[in-house]
């Protein structure tokens, strides 16, 4: 049976992990040690009353919608661009991508350096052309932390959704164009009658895709900002590593965890019942 | 005399996919050297069977046997066949050469000798200058000639070929249906050929098996099949244009049509056919409405509407004054009648006569 | 949709604009790691720089744990790549090939993964690792990227694995192959794009992963490129930019080869099989 080792896999990637952080979110647990005591429900009861658990959510929402919109806009706006003929295309294409499949870290690291108060370009930049007067501290107070891991997460995802929109891309005759140009449309109109009904299906799974991977992200915002200033940034996955890693406590950690898979449970049967409805239609 | 090592039988095979049926009760002897086709339309079983012949399907049900050799249990690769595949099935990462010696190779054949046979096979079917290249390069009717030579090879007991035909043009497909049938000729050995052009089963086969919705129908020569068709599906199935049917019901000795009478000795509910060479156009008993001619060049294919509703075809030669609109006398044929029950459908050995 | 060589020439402009600024930062990092230290922090900061100097390099490879840590890299994630494509392909063609109950079910359990927060998987494979006693070695490394990889690179696969023809596989039966000579000897040579393009994407991943190497190993002897190069440089006071920028281009080093050599494979790997509903 060649389908037995990943069933077995599946098993422990899958069954196994969500069952333990259920099981795990019911106990009062000392990471280091693993002893804990049973706690029912005490763990959620507490998360309840949190504010800054309600906060950190609010952070992780308001983090994944404006970089999924950020991701979306300019990844179609490459995509439509590295559809047109132009110099050197392949070469282009490949730049586009870099962002997407460097290291995080590496990422973080240039980003930071690019950021920096003292020695930062950005900041150089953006005096030398008299938009800013004084160095800005991008990662260190509000709101520019969070305007600032948007962008870099906008950066850094965007070309998965120029990979995908541009496959689908080259797929569209171009009789469809033809057509379109024959029945008097401008360049506006082609791209809302023709382009984006033709790319309406990628791209709803590229946005529920994009938006469960924005929604779990850890290390570029543990990395960039470590959910400072204090916890203006902190996302769910981070306060989950907080909890089970710098508080130690492991089961409160998996309660926060189960919470969040709960919400992004929510969203998703939202918007399948939304796109399901859409295509009703 | 028919050699019984290429004997293919099948013992009430059965294939069932969950509650449905998809070949039910099948009783088969293909003779040894026969070339015999599983005629039908789509869903009618035939690629079933020809697969559960290969070893690709398993039967709920029943026995299959090659050369008196029950096969049920035995691998594709050990059942002495070869199979051409509707869509050539060629191993595009191998040239030509590498695909018509792989049988060869699996088989352990010796590399001098693979590259000899591989040779002869190429002579045969003329592909000595393609041995190099990838089937991609190649065109739909040099793909087909690969995956014929892939299977001649081996020298098998018993050909399978799946539609092989559908996928070429309607030129080369007359060209290549004489070279199987050559083929076939020269080799002796038993052919079992799928298809739903009832045109190619008629030219090429020695017998037709016909199959329904999993059921045989017939099978009998070609002659036997267009001459004395086992049942109403039979009938209508082969013959382009089809065969005319008339529902009526027969009492005291007399079929009664709407349009026909025809004294018959039989009762209850009959369906009278006419084939449409067997219509006489200008002349007879009977009354029509012409509908519809359509010229073919050598002949007029005339679509009739009779009293009563139901339609009817009929051959005329080419220079016969017909137009939309007309009323013309009919008449047919007598003794090239066949009379069918209306419940079963099965054929009734009995002869109309005229009124 | 013509366009004049004016509007021709605009458009590259601001196609080509618009691609420099987002290749800027990596562009940015590479400039500054072969600035000399001085005028690395000189204000206003240069944008050519004035000499080149591969000096940080050097202290990088002689003065650091790095050259540990992309050893330690380079086993893991070529490790993890042979493992996971060689189950994933043996899997793929079964959820293709063959008729079972729950495969569809199966199938669906692949994107269930996804939805899965890394932090939840992490929390019993941490557990986990350290029941088995393999906690802070490679070995638990190798487990773990195995546990997140190899569903995507089972749907990658899969989808590549159903644009090849069943016909083929029959064919070579009828041939006289067994079951696994077909799958060697056809299926295969056709998955082969697919499983080039899965093999990069598993390596890079492996590659660029942090928060599991952050979780499961704390010691230098095991600590993979991405914690190895945070840990080693960046502390509350004295950040060495100059190494840091250094370490980046080094690790980014594979990524670039990679896509300079097969570009199309990766294309290819996302356009067929990436984003499939």
């Amino acid at each position: 049976m060649l389908i037995a080792p990943t069933v077995l896999i599946f098993c422990a990637v899958i069954v196994y992990p969500l069952v333990s952080a259920l099981y795990l979110s019911l106990f009062r647990i000392f990471t280091p040690t693993l002893q804990g005591s049973f706690v029912g429900l005490g763990n959620y009861a507490e998360l309840a009353a949190s504010p800054e658990f309600w906060r950190s959510l609010w952070n992780t929402v308001v983090w994944t919608a404006l970089t999924l919109a950020l991701q979306i806009i300019f990844g179609i706006a490459a995509a439509l661009m590295l559809n047109q003929a132009m110099v050197m295309r392949s070469l282009a294409r490949s730049l586009i991508l870099f962002p997407y499949f460097v290291s995080t870290v590496v990422a973080v690291l240039v980003w930071r350096w690019l950021f920096n108060d003292l020695y930062g370009i950005l900041n150089h930049l953006a005096m030398w052309t008299g938009l800013l007067s004084m160095p800005l501290d991008w990662l260190g107070s509000m709101p520019n932390a969070m305007i600032s891991i948007v962008l870099v997460g906008a950066w850094k995802y965007f070309p998965f959704v120029v990979i995908a929109i541009l496959a689908r891309l080259q797929t569209i005759p171009e009789s469809l164009y033809e057509a379109a140009c024959i029945d008097g449309a401008g360049a506006w109109g082609r791209f809302t009658d023709v382009t984006l009904p033709q790319l309406k299906d990628v791209l709803m799974v590229v946005i529920l895709l994009r938006a469960i991977w924005d929604f779990k992200e850890f290390d570029l915002i543990y990395l960039l900002t470590g959910g400072g200033p204090v916890i203006a940034t902190q996302t769910l996955p981070l306060m989950v590593y907080k909890e089970a890693f710098g508080l130690n406590e492991m089961g409160r950690a998996s309660a926060v965890a189960v919470a969040m898979m709960l919400v992004m449970l929510c969203f998703m049967l939202l918007y399948l019942r939304i796109s399901r409805d859409g295509e009703r239609k | 005399m028919t050699d019984t090592r290429l004997e293919v039988r099948f013992d009430g095979v059965q294939k069932t996919f969950g509650a449905a049926f998809a070949v039910r009760d099948l009783d088969l002897i293909i003779a040894g050297g026969e070339f015999v086709s599983l005629l039908g339309p789509s869903g009618c079983g035939k690629t079933t069977t020809l697969r559960m012949l290969a070893g690709l399907d398993f039967p709920t049900g029943g026995q299959i046997s090659i050369g008196g050799r029950v096969v049920n249990d035995v691998a594709p690769g050990a059942r002495d066949i070869a199979m051409v595949f509707q869509s050539y099935a060629l191993y595009p990462h191998m040239t030509v050469a590498e695909n018509i010696a792989y049988p060869l190779k699996k088989r352990g054949v010796a590399k001098a000798e693979r590259a000899v046979r591989v040779a002869q096979v190429a002579e045969t079917l003329q592909l000595g200058a393609l041995l190099d290249r990838k089937p991609r390069q190649l065109s739909g009717g040099q793909q087909q000639r690969v995956a014929l030579g892939r299977a001649l090879v081996r020298d098998p007991r018993v050909f399978l070929l799946d539609e092989p035909l559908s996928n070429l043009d309607a030129k080369l497909r007359n060209h290549m249906r004489a070279e199987l049938v050559e083929l076939h000729r020269r080799l002796g050995r038993t052919f079992v050929y799928v298809t739903h052009d009832q045109l190619e089963a008629m030219t090429m086969s020695d017998r037709i098996a016909v199959m329904h919705e999993g059921v045989l129908q017939q099978f009998g020569t070609p002659s036997d099949v267009y001459e004395r068709p086992a049942n109403l599906f039979v009938a209508g199935f082969i013959g382009s244009p089809g065969m005319s049917l008339l529902r009526g019901e027969a009492h005291g000795g007399t079929f009664h049509h709407p349009a026909v009478t025809m004294m018959v000795d039989a009762a209850g509910g009959l369906v009278l056919g006419i084939r449409p060479e067997d219509v006489i156009l200008g002349d007879g008993p009977f009354t029509a409405r012409i509908r519809l001619v359509e010229p073919t060049g050598h002949e007029q294919i005339v679509a009739l509407a009779l009293p009563g509703g139901d339609a009817l075809t009929a051959r005329a030669p080419p220079d016969m004054a017909l137009h939309a609109g007309d009323n013309l006398a009919w008449g047919v044929r007598v003794p090239r009648l066949h009379m069918f029950d209306a419940a079963s459908g099965k054929r009734l050995p009995v002869a109309p006569a005229q009124a | 949709m013509k366009r004049g060589i004016l509007g021709h020439i605009a458009f590259n402009l601001l196609a080509w604009s618009v691609v420099f600024i987002t290749a800027f930062p990596l562009v940015w990092m590479v400039i500054t790691s072969v600035k000399p230290q001085f005028e690395l922090f000189r204000i206003p900061p240069t944008f050519w720089p004035e000499t080149v100097t591969f000096e940080h390099y050097v202290r990088l490879l002689i003065e650091t744990p790095f050259m540990l840590y992309m050893r330690n890299s380079l086993i893991l994630s070529t490790a993890t790549t042979v493992l996971v494509v060689a189950v994933a392909t043996l899997g793929a063609h079964s959820l293709v090939r063959f008729r079972y109950r729950g495969r569809e079910a199966l199938a669906r359990l692949v994107l269930f993964t996804y939805l899965l927060p890394s932090v939840v998987l992490l929390l019993p494979l941490y557990l986990m690792m350290v029941w088995l006693g393999v906690a802070n070695s490679l070995l638990s490394l190798v487990i773990a990227y195995t546990t997140f990889a190899l569903p995507y690179a089972l749907w990658l696969l899969r989808s590549f694995m159903q644009g090849i023809p069943d016909d083929l596989e029959a064919a070579a039966l009828v041939d006289g192959a067994t079951r696994m000579e077909a799958f060697f000897d056809v299926i295969l040579p056709q998955a082969l794009p697919g499983i080039i393009s899965t093999s990069l994407f598993t390596f890079i991943l492996s590659w660029n992963e942090y928060l599991y190497a952050l979780v499961l190993v704390n010691t230098d002897s095991a600590r993979p490129l991405t914690t190895g190069v945070m840990s080693m440089l960046v502390s509350a006071f004295n950040i060495e930019w100059s190494l840091l920028m250094a370490a980046s281009v080094m690790m980014s080093l594979p990524l670039i080869i990679i896509f300079a050599f097969l570009q199309s494979y990766l294309t290819r790997g996302f356009g067929a099989g990436g984003v499939k509903g």
